[in-house]
């Protein structure tokens, strides 16, 4: 009787203690920088809102620094002396975005300021117009990539002629990088991040085996979205679509992702593309790029590299994705079709 | 023959036996169609008559030794993890059941007790590999099934046990001590058993 | 038949309706999605909703396979190499939460619903 005592009484121990072990704590927010909202969710064991915080911090410091319209800005010094070294020194951030969009064959169009500019105006006044053909064409001598010149060996960038860098949205692709580093040094387990449409998921799936992330429908459904993507690592969702900043006039939709080649919004038959990538900045210059270069030539590009995968959606809503991703992509609106 | 020879001797038989009825039930298709995964657990047999006939320490042996053997004559080593988790939960059940009842259990009860818990071990066991909260849809069919299982292996036992007590097969194997607690054990388990 | 075998009937009788209401609890609507996981990664997703067959492994060294059919708005294991045979004797799933378990190949066939719950939307 005296060891059945014993073995109960082990058998009970053993489970108060697994009870006692620490429990994961959540803590999530949202804040607006960046001309968009953040929110992000972090799970950790140890006070998971320091790690947000941390990140808070990190994302307002890299957005004071590329806003494009801040008078103080690093980016606006740059693009009004035309110098990196009068504008504070050299910035990693920018050369590694003009190497990527070199890679790109500049369908992504660090410089493309100037013209994009012109067609963002028309969106936000009263009634927007299609931007006369010569002043499109003025811009457009302005955002050559010819007028960016950066000096491998001193790291410096000149500009001339009146171009102007923005970024674009790597300026996003690159603070969720930042993001996940500060995750990969704290001792979160979990984390899904959502920068103005980038979603970053990091670390153990919080719900099942793998962390669902959903594709916004590029027309609007009932749903929301059209396609979600099982993924079982950590991991970014970049897309871009010709739906989120446009104008219709006479029926015909400009869009915000212009081609760098004609000035004018992109017109390759796609009205959605998805990269998924650990490599956020990547994501996000391959989404814009991509875009820009269509269906065929964008999923040649993207099949080149495997560190990222693609979902291409056209406008007939058909869905065309690259083999690592196939099996993990599930469609939910059954007017859009997987190829 | 020392008693530490004779007891292993004993034991070495029954953990055989075990065995190839393990090994035999392996083979045999699924009896019951609707319910998939239900097996009859035979060789829990062995487990339980060494838990009361012989002590717990022993039946514990029993049960690992089992699993652990069957992976060298043939069953692979990946199911050793599952059958192991469930001959060990089996074990535990039927083991604190016969303690904390002093008597007031039949060898039926105990059976489908074991049963019960050996299928919940196999169940947590494949969930937690799988990683998989699904298969514990299977739950409830093979928690009932325990009843009629339980009941054939508890009858099985208490046959066999009863007719080897009557038989005194076992006393060769026991010295003067050993049959001093054959005899009680005896005594014990005219009682325990079903009228 | 003694004091503590009733007992353990009704205990038994009880875990298993308990058991079975917990079951339940996760598994009310009919599924839209059928989830093939193997090693408790996700490899496939297929609608409930088209009729189709589909082949689970025969790519590895070990050449172990399964082939799910789903018909009519059902599922099951219709044909495999594993030695139990359990999965092909599990009557056909249909409802979210079900599953279909090979342990030998470690494979879960299951059905989710259509509002999985989402983390993110990427946009």
């Amino acid at each position: 009787m005296k060891r059945i005592i014993t073995l109960v009484a082990l058998i009970g121990i053993m489970f108060s203690v697994t009870g006692c072990a620490k429990a994961t704590e959540v803590y999530s927010g949202t804040i607006f920088t960046m001309d968009t909202y953040v929110t992000m969710k972090i799970y950790s064991k140890d006070k998971p809102e320091e790690i947000y915080n941390k990140c808070v911090e990190k994302i307002n410091e890299l957005a004071e620094r590329y806003d494009v319209f801040s008078e103080d800005s690093y980016l606006n010094k740059l693009n009004t002396t035309g110098s990196t070294e009068k504008a504070g020194g050299i910035d990693s951030v920018i050369i590694n975005v003009l190497k990527l969009a070199k890679t790109t064959d500049y369908n992504f169009n660090p410089a493309i300021f100037p013209a994009s500019q012109i067609w963002e105006q028309e969106r936000v006044s009263e009634e927007p117009k299609v931007p006369e053909k010569a002043v499109i064409a003025a811009a457009l001598k302005k955002t050559s990539m010819n007028n960016v010149q950066y000096n491998e060996s001193t790291s410096e960038i000149i500009l001339k002629d009146g171009a102007k860098i923005d970024l674009g949205g790597a300026v996003k692709g690159y603070a969720t990088d930042e993001i996940n580093k500060i995750l990969e040094q704290s001792n979160a387990e979990s984390a899904v991040i959502d920068l103005g449409g980038n979603v970053l998921v990091y670390g153990k799936p919080v719900q099942s085996n793998n962390w669902t992330i959903a594709i916004r429908a590029p027309r609007d459904n009932s749903l929301g979205y059209f396609a979600t993507l099982s993924l079982a690592q950590t991991c970014s969702v970049v897309t871009s679509g010709d739906y989120e900043r446009y104008f219709e006039v006479d029926g015909v939709r400009y869009h915000h992702i212009i081609d760098p080649t004609t000035g004018y919004p992109s017109d390759t038959g796609l009205i959605s593309v998805t990269i998924i990538s650990k490599n956020s900045l990547k994501a996000d210059v391959y989404s814009t790029a991509v875009f820009v270069m269509g269906l065929e030539k964008g999923m040649a590009f993207v099949k080149n590299d495997n560190e990222v995968e693609a979902v291409f959606v056209t406008t007939d809503k058909k869905v065309y994705t690259t083999d690592g991703i196939k099996d993990k992509i599930f469609i939910e609106d059954k007017d859009y079709t997987l190829q | 023959m020392s008693k530490r020879v004779s007891k292993l001797t004993l034991l070495a038989i029954i953990i055989s036996m075990a065995l190839v009825t393990h090994y035999i039930e392996s083979l045999l298709p699924s009896l019951f169609p609707f319910a998939p995964g239900v097996k009859l657990g035979l060789a829990n047999i062995f487990t339980l008559f060494t838990i009361t006939v012989i002590g717990y320490k022993e039946g514990l042996v029993v049960a690992v030794l089992r699993c652990v053997l069957a992976t060298f004559i043939g069953t692979p080593l990946s199911t050793l993890l599952f059958s192991l988790t469930g001959a060990i939960c089996a074990y535990i059940a039927m083991s604190l059941v016969l303690s904390l009842s002093r008597g007031g259990v039949s060898y039926i009860g105990i059976s489908v007790l074991g049963s019960c818990f050996h299928n919940i071990g196999q169940i947590v066991a494949a969930g937690l590999i799988l990683n998989s909260v699904y298969i514990v849809s299977y739950l409830p069919v093979l928690i009932i099934m325990s009843l009629p299982t339980g009941l054939f292996i508890g009858y099985c036992t208490y046959y066999a046990t009863k007719a080897l007590y009557a038989s005194r097969a076992l006393c060769q194997f026991l010295d003067a001590g050993g049959q001093n607690k054959f005899e009680t054990n005896y005594n014990k388990l005219k009682l325990r058993s079903k009228a | 038949m003694k004091k503590w075998d009733y007992i353990i009937f009704v205990f038994i009788a009880v875990l298993s309706v308990a058991c079975f209401v917990f079951v339940q609890s996760y598994t009310s609507e009919r599924g839209s999605v059928v989830v093939i996981e193997l090693n408790g990664q996700i490899v496939k997703q297929l609608s409930l909703n088209e009729d189709t067959s589909y082949v689970v492994g025969l790519m590895n060294e070990t050449e172990d396979y399964n082939e799910i059919v789903i018909k009519d708005g059902y599922v099951r294991v219709i044909e495999s190499n594993c030695r139990d045979q359990i999965c092909v004797n599990t009557p056909a799933i249909s409802q979210v939460g079900q599953s279909i378990i090979c342990l030998p190949h470690r494979l879960v066939v299951r059905i989710d619903g259509y509002n999985q719950k989402i983390d993110g939307v990427s946009r």
